[in-house]
């Protein structure tokens, strides 16, 4: 019942290993026996990202393996590892993005191979967003056809910063934290 | 008078728990872990004292058992719970099945068991239905009451899935075509079933007349019986040792240190906010559950869709709105104790790692689910026999959020999804000698594959998400009690995964012959996968989603005259199909099934192929590092064909080993993302296209019940008219 202490073990030296996925299994085990989670895990995290990304803005949370959320100029935006930026991070970044769908048997050839198991034609199509900036894959749905796409995460970052990290950030506000894919929406039809 | 510490009754206990949870925010208003403080060692001690009593009667009865499912795959678990029905901790096996326990117990309470038919010391209960606290049929609970000096101090419980509970339409342990309450098979609310530590005779002919497989079912209790009686006298000899007053102290301490760990782990490891997932599946009725049930005919989508609030101050919060309907299927949830479980399946996996499994969690989350939806219905005549699924189907888009959330944090080595996969093989029928036998095969539900990771592939055949001590189960054992079945193989199944960056586990075939049908030899799949609408696991990053389950039956084969010449016999469903182009394999009908099989007779010379598991990959899979290809290539997990259409890779053999050709395999992969741009459009493009469909209502039947029931939601129904801004009459 002892806490496992993670300071050595999960080394900003680690931890970029195991994002990279060189990470010897062993040592990822024991990363997973740390509990509670190191303290400064977030901070090393961040700084290895700021790192490997090619552009200066400053990251406040990483949500996919190439989107993050960055400041800039005022404002808290979706923005790609290759520099797309997809806009206010309340709204669904997938409206931003390049969609195709596979909803036919031909379609889903392509990368399934045994043919029994495919969802039926006209319950399920598979939808996969792309970056407008560097073609990346950055999300793939199953969902029925006239299926809202999901807003996967939509992060509580003055909580976050405040009262989980103990930081809060500069430009902290009640206003940020709310769904406005919807109010981005409005006049589309027109 | 109650039979509680200082006269309290059951549900005097029960008040005074939740009074001071309410009142202070700690389990029973524990703001001081006074026995931790004071002395830790000894603490650990009493602690490992309790565990290891859990342990000890689980490792020792189970041997009762006769079934495979119990002694080797580890579905059985053993647990000590508070006098108001709290579990303190658990043996290893079927950790998530704590989280019921209390609602049976507290339902005990309510109906008011001390006066009537009384609680003493020797009592057995027992419980299986949903309704009160159970998860489903299978699941059999039996307590026994701790009594120390006349004091109710704790309840012992012994619980297991057995191997048939006798419903209607065809022999299983997880009835999926079950129409009706009465035809889920023997679900029997909490009753006495025996005094002074002895089983009622009753009880075992109930379980004789009631289900097809009694001697099973009834050493299947005396071992959940043995089990809590062990716990029972061992608890005694731990409170002579520690004192009454430690352990009744020391009980509660525990749960809320489990409790303060919980909140610690999602501080560290989550971020707040609102995360949105949702899952399909479908209840496959139509032209399968017979002509007296007409009005269950048909197939019946269910969707849960589900926004969870990760809350600042560490609570969960799971908000259902649009679900769908409670309807004629097996998939209806009533009662918080099949509900609980499912959620406990999604928390036990990637919160509760440590010594004591126990119900600590439900203090951290809430839910609110529509009453009249299958989550929460109100007619008690309709079927549940599989309702703990529904709720089980959203533990693996809780994962899926979950991930996102360690991911943002940064901690990845916390990541872990698989499709959750209940699903049983159930053959039955009549041997040569006139012998009738039935058994629920737990080998596919007990070895799933996992998904893609941040940082590594997948694993196969590896895990079980309820299930901590999993096991596929020995093929001999298997072979012993469906004796018409002889597995040919178990084999993974090149490209069977979700593609990514890290793809997800290689799924794996089983693959039977029959020999010796006998009489009459019928058999069914019990799929509980992604059913029909897709995979449960989205792929998370770019990786795309898994394989749902499905199963390929070769009927009038010539495969037993080929073994009796010697030539021998196909061992994967790729060999199978090969030696039918090759006419080697002569096969008279072939019929394939997405997600479950209804009851489907078999004869000897049939080949049985199940494809089960393959799940979803993490990440953009043009990103996937050549070496791990090459990798994938060697050990027959990967064709070429597909090394090039999905991943982009020009590989090629050298002396046995596969090469990939790096610089044609970057030109290839740009000339990937030059044919993404040309098929793809923009959101908004699409979305006008979409909409004029929307418009025009262009959607089939099962596809208008999942909306009806969006549309009928004040929230759900909100969002989705104005996502698509068709206005506020718009109905289906």
């Amino acid at each position: 019942m002892s806490e496992v202490s993670g300071a050595e073990i999960a080394s900003k030296k680690n931890l970029r290993l195991l994002m990279e996925g060189k990470l010897p299994w062993e040592d990822v085990k024991r990363m997973c026996r740390i509990s509670p989670k190191e303290e400064d895990r977030f901070w090393k995290y961040i700084d290895i990202l700021q790192e490997k990304v090619p552009w200066k803005e400053k990251i406040l949370l990483r949500i996919s393996d190439q989107l993050y959320i960055v400041a800039k100029d005022g404002k808290r935006m979706v923005k790609c590892e290759c520099g797309h930026e997809f806009g206010d991070y309340r709204v669904n970044w997938k409206l931003s993005s390049l969609v195709y769908v596979r909803k036919t048997r031909e379609e889903m050839d392509e990368i399934y191979s045994i043919e029994i198991p495919y969802p039926e034609v006209g319950l399920a199509e598979i939808r996969e967003y792309y970056c407008p900036g560097c073609l990346a894959q950055l999300n793939v749905e199953i969902a029925p056809p006239g299926y809202p796409p999901l807003f996967e995460m939509l992060p509580d970052l003055d909580a976050f910063y405040r009262q989980w990290l103990g930081k809060p950030l500069p430009d902290e506000h009640h206003d940020w934290f709310q769904d406005k894919t919807l109010e981005e929406m409005s006049g589309w039809t027109t | 008078m109650g039979i509680g510490e200082g006269g309290k009754s059951l549900v005097e206990m029960l008040e005074e728990r939740d009074r001071l949870i309410a009142q202070t925010g700690y389990f029973y208003g524990l703001e001081q872990l006074v026995l931790h403080d004071e002395d830790p060692a000894e603490m650990t001690r009493f602690n490992w004292r309790l565990t290891s009593a859990c342990v000890a009667a689980r490792e020792s009865a189970k041997l009762l058992s006769a079934s495979p499912n119990a002694r080797t795959v580890g579905e059985c678990v053993f647990l000590l719970m508070l006098p108001a029905g709290d579990c303190v901790t658990a043996s290893h096996g079927l950790a998530g099945h704590v989280a019921s326990a209390p609602y049976q117990i507290e339902h005990m309470a309510k109906l008011g068991f001390e006066d009537n038919p009384g609680i003493k010391e020797g009592d057995i209960f027992s419980c299986n239905h949903p309704r009160y606290g159970g998860t489903h049929s299978a699941d059999n609970f039996t307590y026994v009451p701790i009594f120390y000096k006349e004091e109710l101090v704790a309840w012992a419980c012994g619980m297991n899935h057995i191997a048939e509970v006798g419903p209607a339409l065809y022999s299983a342990s997880v009835p999926v075509l079950s129409p009706t309450a009465f035809t889920d098979g023997f679900a029997y609310p909490p009753m006495k079933t025996g005094e002074n530590f002895r089983i009622a005779k009753w009880w075992d002919l109930l379980w004789t007349e009631k289900t097809r497989m009694g001697t099973f079912n009834i050493l299947d209790n005396k071992m959940r019986v043995a089990g809590a009686i062990l716990i029972h006298n061992a608890i005694l000899e731990i409170i002579e040792e520690f004192g009454i007053e430690y352990f009744r102290k020391g009980l509660k301490e525990i749960i809320e240190r489990e409790r303060r760990r919980i909140v610690s782990s999602i501080r560290r490891q989550m971020v707040p906010g609102i995360y949105k997932q949702a899952s399909w599946r479908m209840a496959q009725n139509k032209g399968r559950v017979g002509p007296c049930f007409p009005f269950a005919d048909k197939d019946f989508p269910i969707h849960s869709p589900f926004a969870l609030h990760v809350k600042p101050d560490c609570r969960f919060v799971i908000e259902l709105a649009g679900v769908s309907r409670e309807d004629y299927h097996s998939w209806n949830a009533p009662g918080d104790g099949c509900r609980r479980l499912g959620l406990a399946w999604w928390l036990i996996p990637q919160f509760a790692h440590t010594v004591c499994v126990n119900t600590a969690f439900n203090y951290q989350l809430d839910y609110s689910i529509p009453e009249g939806s299958h989550l929460n219905p109100t007619n008690s005549h309709l079927s549940s026999s599989i309702g703990l699924g529904s709720m089980a189907a959203l533990m693996t888009p809780l994962w899926t959020a979950c991930n996102q959330s360690f991911f943002a944090r940064g901690v990845l080595e916390e990541h872990w999804n698989a499709t959750a996969c209940g699903s049983v093989l159930e053959p039955e029928g009549v041997l040569e000698v006139g012998v009738p036998w039935s058994f629920s095969m737990f080998g596919p539900a007990s070895a799933w594959a996992t998904a893609g990771t941040p940082y590594k592939d997948g694993d196969y055949a590896a895990t079980c998400g309820f299930n901590p001590q999993s096991d596929m189960g020995e093929v001999e054992e298997w072979d012993l009690f469906e004796p018409p079945l002889v597995c040919l193989a178990r084999k993974l199944i090149p490209d069977h995964y979700g593609h990514g960056k890290f793809r997800g586990g290689v799924g794996v075939n089983w693959i039977f012959l029959v020999v010796g049908s006998g009489k009459r030899l019928s058999i069914t799949y019990a799929a509980a996968g992604g059913l029909q609408m897709g995979a449960q696991i989205l792929g998370v990053s770019g990786g795309y989603p898994g394989y749902m389950d499905w199963t390929a039956i070769f009927s009038g084969t010539n495969v037993l005259e080929l073994i009796e010449k010697g030539i021998g016999y196909p061992s994967s469903f790729q060999e199978i199909m090969q030696w039918i182009k090759e006419e080697k394999l002569q096969v008279d009908k072939v019929e394939y099934f997405s997600g479950g099989v209804p009851p489907t007779e078999l004869n000897d010379g049939d080949i049985y192929v199940l494809g089960t598991h393959g799940d979803a990959g993490w990440g953009d899979p043009i990103k996937r590092d050549p070496s791990l290809i090459e990798r994938d290539l060697d050990n027959g997990w990967m064709t070429p064909g597909v090394a090039k259409e999905v991943y982009g890779a020009i590989v090629q053999s050298v002396d046995g080993k596969w090469e990939v050709d790096e610089k044609a395999t970057t030109q290839e992969r740009r000339q990937m993302k030059q044919r993404r741009k040309d098929k793809a459009k923009p959101f908004k493009e699409w979305w006008r296209q979409e909409r004029e469909q929307v418009l025009r209502k262009e959607f089939r039947e099962e596809i208008c019940y999942i909306y009806q029931d969006i549309l009928n939601n004040e929230q759900a129904g909100r969002q989705f008219r104005e996502f698509w801004q068709v206005g506020e009459d718009y109905q289906l």
